[in-house]
């Protein structure tokens, strides 16, 4: 049965890997021809109800994630909440984002049917979880591949421009997107930055040879996905010296992160590019990682002049 | 003169030092959750009739701070604290630094800071720790460190939160340990608590200085220098590095500034209010502070967007 009546609502939370393929997913829906609503930019309020429905162990990026669900309920038809298994070749996301619809589903009442498809490139390729998400949709596979074409040219071709221009000092960012790109989680680091006159490079700055090459001397490769490529901006700034310096911000009950930044301190040991991790989690004080960031760019400051000449 | 002022958590330190970088005068206040009646007591302790030629602010206060005394540099406290421990061990390569709520290590080389970490979230590794303890004993906190030193075997106490290390202590005190026991074992865990959470991963290399209000107990850096295998130095200022970090940058910046713009020590004497309010235009919904003096708003903050910050 059809109804003809107004057109779908899709609700995505902007949380998660909204941050890194909301280019992609936005022509997609949109070219579907449904409407596609976001939750707001991570605020206060919205984080409090997400500390109110989240466990209290998962990480903050979760937690925040489940404050824009809690935003979204009511006001969509479906949720798009994909469980993410693996998105490369021989890697697996962070289990949070494998048990995300679940986790959800058991915390938030009166939810809206998720579109909760699996994408697991390592059982098949993405086209056919697409065409999933299609067919709970009613939507013919013919259609979305053609959507799907018009999205993957959209997310190549977005600007990740996050420089300056000028000749301020390049600060490196290392994050998983929704920590980086997501303004509240990072104190809006990337702004702040900027508007001291700096240029800020993160991975999606780099060209994936770049972080490649880094990766490939590594003993052991890295099995979690955004491990690698994080690990190997990392290297790659302190190898190349293409930063002044470079921040690696981590949630604080991020298994994943916690074991890769060991990679990062032991070859940090090593280099003398200035570099310090921020721990970032829901009782941060932003005076508290201003304080750190201050501290870094004197870091900075003192190591091209030598000897504090006072 | 240049005067310094350091506002942490748990005390605001003031110092006024000559050219040479020596101590005039000083003042150590505990902050006792009133911020700015300590700043205006500690002014009032350092005031003198010598010209102040540069005043420099620091510490997590470091705002309030100069927005009262209308600072000329306002630094924080990781690059205060490296500069002072750089000008009294010029060949520094560590310097730990444990104060009330605070602790943190800066690692050195050539004397400039390469690397430095700070406590995150636990207290365990900070004075309040011991402060806690201390008055769980009914021990002056000052006698801590002489009985600490008396110990021959002191008790093992787990230290990886206050919580354990509590129910921990109180089941050696049942067992019959003998105090001076007991508090050389809190000394250790304190020790190790800062060594495992904040200094986790850092090269600890000689020359070491130790600074920072917890530094003044001499059980903390014997066990301190017993864990580490090393010696570790104290400056006879310990508490007021920051101060003077302040300090000396004040009179870096002076050099290429003709006139401090201090407000004068008369602010001890001047009525500051504080005024909050809850900003309702988004759903951050921020707590914003106001400070004023006569009528005239002197400075706001506490707004995520900056919407309510005065340009300074
Ligand atoms: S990778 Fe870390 S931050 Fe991301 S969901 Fe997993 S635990 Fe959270
Ligand atoms: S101060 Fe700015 S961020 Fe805070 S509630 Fe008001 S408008 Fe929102």
């Amino acid at each position: 049965m059809v109804y003809y009546h107004s057109i779908m609502k899709i609700g995505i939370p902007r949380a998660g890997l909204y941050y890194q393929f909301f280019p992609l997913w936005d022509t997609f829906f949109k070219e579907l021809g449904f409407e596609v609503v976001y939750s707001p930019p991570t605020n206060a309020s919205l984080l409090k109800k997400g500390l109110e429905y989240a466990h209290s162990d998962i990480c903050f990026p979760m937690k925040v994630n489940f404050g824009h669900v809690y935003w979204l309920k009511d006001k969509v038809d479906v949720l798009f909440v994909p469980r993410f298994i693996s998105l490369e070749e021989k890697k697996y996301m962070c289990p949070k984002f494998m048990g995300l619809p679940d986790m959800l589903k058991a915390s938030i009442s009166n939810l809206p049917p998720l579109l909760d498809v699996n994408f697991n490139i390592r059982k098949k390729p993405f086209i056919r979880s697409w065409i999933e998400v299609g067919k709970r949709l009613r939507v013919s596979a013919n259609k979305v591949k053609k959507a799907l074409v018009k999205a993957e040219i959209s997310q190549k071709s977005y600007q990740w421009n996050n420089l300056n221009g000028g000749d301020g000092l390049k600060i490196g960012i290392v994050a998983r997107p929704y920590i980086i790109y997501d303004k509240y989680v990072s104190a809006e680091l990337i702004d702040r930055l900027k508007e001291k006159g700096m240029n800020i490079l993160t991975a999606d700055n780099l060209i994936p040879e770049i972080i490649n090459k880094e990766i490939a001397i590594l003993k052991k490769p890295i099995y979690f996905d955004f491990g690698e490529k994080n690990v190997g901006t990392a290297l790659h700034f302190l190898n190349s010296g293409e930063v002044d310096g470079f921040l690696y911000l981590i949630s604080f009950e991020c298994g994943p992160d916690s074991l890769l930044k060991e990679i990062i301190d032991d070859r940090a040991r090593t280099s003398d590019i200035p570099y310090t991790t921020l721990v970032l989690d829901e009782h941060t004080e932003i005076a508290g990682i201003l304080t750190r960031v201050e501290a870094f760019l004197d870091m900075i400051e003192y190591k091209s002049k030598t000897k504090f000449n006072l | 003169m240049w005067l310094g002022v350091d506002v942490g958590s748990v005390s605001v330190d003031t110092v006024l030092i000559n050219d040479k970088i020596e101590v005039f005068k000083s003042a150590y206040l505990l902050t006792a959750g009133m911020p700015i009646e300590a700043i205006k007591e500690g002014l009032r302790k350092s005031r003198d009739s010598v010209p102040v030629l540069g005043v420099g602010t620091t510490g997590s206060g470091r705002e309030l701070a100069a927005v009262l005394t209308n600072a000329d540099i306002v630094k924080n406290e990781i690059t205060a604290h490296a500069i002072a421990a750089a000008h009294f061990v010029p060949d520094v390569r560590t310097v730990i630094e444990i104060g009330g709520q605070d602790s943190k290590i800066i690692i050195l080389k050539d004397g400039i800071p390469v690397d430095f970490a700070m406590n995150t979230v636990c207290a365990a590794g900070t004075g309040s720790f011991l402060d806690h303890q201390a008055q769980r004993l009914g021990i002056p906190i000052e006698k801590f460190g002489q009985l600490a030193l008396q110990s021959k075997s002191p008790a093992r106490i787990a230290g990886r939160c206050t919580v354990f290390a509590e129910s921990d202590m109180i089941h050696k005190q049942q067992l019959g340990y003998g105090i001076e026991d007991i508090i050389a074992g809190l000394c250790k865990s304190l020790v190790r608590n800062y060594l495992v959470n904040v200094a986790k991963g850092k090269p600890i290399l000689p020359p070491i200085v130790f600074q920072g209000g917890v530094a003044s107990n001499e059980g903390i850096r014997k066990a301190l220098e017993e864990e580490l295998g090393m010696k570790v130095f104290v400056p006879t200022y310990n508490k007021l590095m920051g101060a003077i970090g302040a300090a000396m940058l004040a009179k870096k910046v002076m050099k290429d500034k003709r006139k401090t713009s201090f407000r004068g020590f008369d602010i001890c004497d001047m009525e500051f209010n504080t005024q909050s309010f809850i900003c309702e235009d988004c759903p951050n919904t921020c707590e914003i502070v106001k400070i004023s003096s006569n009528g005239k708003v002197l400075a706001t903050w506490g707004s995520r967007c900056g919407k309510w910050d005065l340009s300074k």
